[in-house]
């Protein structure tokens, strides 16, 4: 395949679903059929700037026109980023807030907020933003894993170097990376919780179980912090979720691997 | 009497010249784009995502269908999709046209075009 046509497909996954589903083979025939005449014309750095320019503004427009986003996570998209604010003031601020800390971590207005943006990005980069959510929460229960089992009573002041004295430079690697991914793993697997719920879909395996494991990990900690018996099952737990939840991920990330994409589309010979 | 449109004239540019396309005859992508090329003198460039984005738009409000049968076999090319405009579609059209037309009758009128004289009809489209 030529390297435009290649690109012009890659363009074509910017599409909402819906639309590249009905027209993008469509779309990417008329463009290769273009793409001749300009050749042979010798017009092709034209026809590149003026396809560009019409695949940006078209996009924009067919994403705007996307009617069924969450509008219930548009309305709380405000207060989500509102919630962020203050979740981030709660736990920088050197204090005795640990419940409180822990609680606005996992708040699920806060979750809601963030939905509606992977809400446009699965509905626009649904077959690639899986394996993405599974990287990325692979990436983020594995460090909340490491640092609770290693720093448990650590745990809840690990985003406050000045407050850790484990803080060496592995540990807070760990810890801001964590910092960094923690609103993007929510972000991520609490929108696509929230798209099953809307869509009436069966929820995923690993939503479901990423969910549960990030609310035991936190809740089960922020107990075990205070109780030593507690603390004891929760490792035992987390260990046990942990590996579960690995090994679901390689599953999924098998099965989404064996399923066919809007990229696979073919040129048909004439 | 046609169904009242519930989105209609002013028609963007594009809009008009696809519909035009189609009231000549059905047509594919593709053929759209070339029809619109030629009839504009190269002044009206299609793209695929514009060109797409209407097809959508007048296949839900019923200006234009996708034909199930496919044209003549030595016509045909099965890769293609052809559209045709409905009756809807021709309404819009006429609607669109008439417009255009009224307010070139107004530009005569204001002497921004010359006047239209018995055995010199020119063209207004």
């Amino acid at each position: 395949m030529k390297l435009e046509t290649w690109v012009y497909k890659q363009a074509l996954e910017l599409y909402p679903r819906a639309y590249r589903d009905q027209f993008g083979q469509a779309m990417l025939e008329t463009y290769t059929d273009a793409l001749k005449a300009a050749k042979l014309e010798g017009k092709t750095w034209g026809f590149h700037w003026n396809t560009f320019l019409d695949t940006v503004k078209s996009v924009a427009r067919a994403t705007a026109e996307v009617k069924n986003y969450n509008p219930m996570a548009r309305v709380t998209a405000v207060l989500g980023l509102v919630l962020l604010v203050i979740i981030v003031w709660v736990q920088n601020f050197p204090s005795d807030l640990l419940v409180w800390r822990l609680f606005f971590t996992i708040s699920i207005l806060y979750c809601t907020g963030a939905s509606f943006f992977a809400n446009c990005l699965y509905e626009m980069r649904q077959k690639w933003i899986m394996p993405l959510m599974l990287i990325v929460s692979a990436l983020f229960v594995f460090t909340h894993w490491c640092v609770a089992m290693f720093y448990p009573s650590q745990y809840a002041n690990f985003y406050s170097p000045q407050m850790n004295p484990y803080a060496n430079v592995p540990v807070l690697v760990l810890g801001y990376l964590a910092k960094v991914l923690s609103p993007l793993i929510l972000v991520l697997f609490v929108g696509g919780i929230a798209l099953d719920t809307i869509e009436k879909r069966k929820m995923l395996p690993l939503n479901r179980f990423s969910l549960s494991y990030v609310v035991l990990v936190y809740v089960l900690g922020a107990i075990g912090l205070q109780n030593q018996s507690v603390m004891f099952m929760f490792k035992i737990l987390a260990t046990g979720f942990g590996v579960v939840w690995f090994a679901l991920m390689i599953f999924i990330c098998f099965r989404l691997w064996q399923q066919p994409r809007a990229s696979q589309l073919k040129l048909t010979k004439p | 009497m046609p169904p009242k449109p519930t989105e209609g004239p002013p028609l963007s540019p594009a809009a008009f010249h696809i519909l035009l396309s189609l009231a000549e005859n059905e047509q594919h992508g593709y053929g759209i784009i070339k029809t619109v090329l030629e009839r504009s003198s190269g002044e009206v460039t299609l793209g695929p995502g514009t060109l797409y984005g209407n097809l959508k738009r007048f296949i839900e409000l019923a200006w234009i269908e996708e034909l199930e049968a496919r044209p003549a076999a030595d016509l045909d090319d099965e890769r293609r999709r052809y559209y045709r405009l409905t009756k809807h579609g021709q309404r819009i059209a006429q609607l669109e046209a008439e417009r255009l037309e009224s307010l070139v009758r107004h530009a005569r009128a204001a002497r921004l075009l010359p006047s239209l004289t018995i055995g010199t009809k020119r063209e207004v489209a």
